[in-house]
């Protein structure tokens, strides 16, 4: 598993204005070279999706938005799945 | 390749990294032998090795009527490989990220 974490100077719904702005969208999965599905949104605290690229197996991706007193705490928890076998289908 | 999450979650268990860390000292090593250093039953050992071969991080081998492990460490190289691949991925996400609050909060007090 793959763990990051930083804090943004703003409060969760401005961290997840950012997060879902289409510019930073674009910077994350524009590459064209994967495929994403969300299995939860939950606007200002959590995002769960999984991705993989074509042929891969994939890997599952917690975000996690938390309030803390210097703005807002973002986790990232990426895990592999192991053969991916369409589960997102 | 990305690694298979077998990897994480059999080095996940405090006592199966203890294991593996008997086999890779001994070089290779059998239920029957860790069992009384590591005060477990040979049942249990043989299960937490049971594991740690489905993981590829050790290679089995029948020896009469024992298994015999022997460490395979090539999956804990693939694993770290893939930590420092997606975390540096993270890293520049997460820059970027950082700049997009940076960018919003700049307009907004401008306007």
């Amino acid at each position: 598993m793959v763990a990051r974490d930083i804090t943004l100077p703003v409060d969760p719904d401005e961290a997840w204005d950012a997060l879902t702005d289409p510019e930073l969208l674009e910077q994350w999965f524009g590459d064209g070279e994967r495929e994403a599905v969300v299995e939860e949104s939950e606007p200002g605290e959590r995002l769960v999706f999984w991705w993989w690229e074509e042929g891969e197996p994939g890997s599952r991706v917690e975000l996690r938005l938390v309030a803390v007193p210097a703005g807002t705490r973002v986790s990232i928890r990426e895990a592999p799945v192991g053969p991916f076998a369409l589960a997102g289908a | 390749m990305s690694p298979s999450h077998d990897v994480f979650a059999a080095l996940a268990d405090p006592t199966r990294r203890t294991i593996m860390r008997e086999v890779s000292e001994r070089g290779s090593a059998t239920a029957t032998e860790l069992a009384p250093p590591l005060g477990v039953t040979r049942q249990a050992v043989a299960k937490h090795l049971a594991v740690l071969a489905d993981a590829r991080l050790v290679d089995a081998r029948r020896e009469g009527r024992e298994t015999r492990y022997r460490p395979t460490p090539a999956p804990l190289g693939e694993a770290i490989t893939w930590m420092t691949e997606i975390g540096g991925a993270w890293d520049e996400r997460l820059a970027a990220l950082e700049r997009q609050v940076a960018r919003r909060r700049a307009r907004g007090s401008s306007t």
